[in-house]
């Protein structure tokens, strides 16, 4: 089976986080975070941000980007947008 | 005796976690404890770290690649603030430029890797704008 994912960096140990970055079919940012319910209710809209604002300096637009939170820091999580953003340019380059 | 560890820098809860284990001395071992293929993540999450932690009490190092994949540690790290740096003595070009991009005034430890590695060594301290703190040996059974 052929992987969609176009970039992934992370894993889904606990304190980290897996990122995986596909292209989308519009020029928006889509982003979808994965956690658990208690995660998401208290910090998801501060994780979303975070994930934009990531993206967003990155100037990169047109992608989807799933974020599966295994109790993750910030720090750890703009860390590893901005490494599978990295991946996904350099792979997009090439093509 | 100084007490070190050697660190994977691409293991959030290590890094969380350095200025806690006990250790004088921490490397962040971008070498060889991370896997080819997640070389770029661990450059990033170290970057992070070291912005957002307020790690204290321990002498943090850094162990960079070789080659490329020095070079390219280097585009990712060249502001962290870290108390040494650990390059490996393979060829001389290869590490003054790698030495020229790291940050201002950081101390840098020669790994010494081969056979012509005290030549290249010899060579370097001939240079009035490389200044190299010490040396840095991997044995098979560790440090």
């Amino acid at each position: 089976m052929k992987n969609m994912w176009q970039a992934e960096a992370g894993s889904i140990e606990k304190g980290d986080v897996l990122v995986r970055i596909t292209r989308n079919d519009v020029e928006t940012i889509d982003v979808c975070i994965e956690a658990k319910p208690v995660i998401l209710k208290q910090y998801g809209d501060q994780m979303h941000e975070a994930v934009l604002k990531t993206v967003k300096k990155a100037r990169v637009t047109g992608i989807r980007v799933v974020v599966q939170d295994n109790q993750a820091l910030d720090y750890v999580i703009i860390a590893r947008i901005k490494a599978a953003l990295h991946k996904y340019i350099e792979q997009e380059g090439q093509l | 005796m100084r007490k070190q560890l050697i660190l994977n820098p691409n293991i959030p809860k290590d890094l969380m976690n350095a200025d806690l284990m006990g250790a004088e001395r921490v490397i962040f071992d971008l070498k060889t404890s991370v896997l080819s293929a997640q070389k770029e993540e661990a450059r990033y999450l170290l970057k992070e770290a070291f912005s957002f932690l307020p790690y204290s009490g321990v002498e943090l190092w850094i162990r960079l690649n070789e080659g490329t994949q020095g070079l390219a540690d280097l585009e990712v790290l060249n502001e962290v603030r870290a108390d040494g740096f650990i390059l490996a003595a393979t060829e001389v070009s290869e590490f003054i430029t790698m030495y020229r991009q790291l940050p201002e005034e950081s101390k840098v430890y020669i790994e010494m890797t081969n056979d012509t590695s005290v030549d290249i060594v010899k060579n370097l301290l001939t240079m009035a704008d490389i200044s190299i703190v010490g040396f840095y040996v991997e044995e098979a059974d560790g440090l």
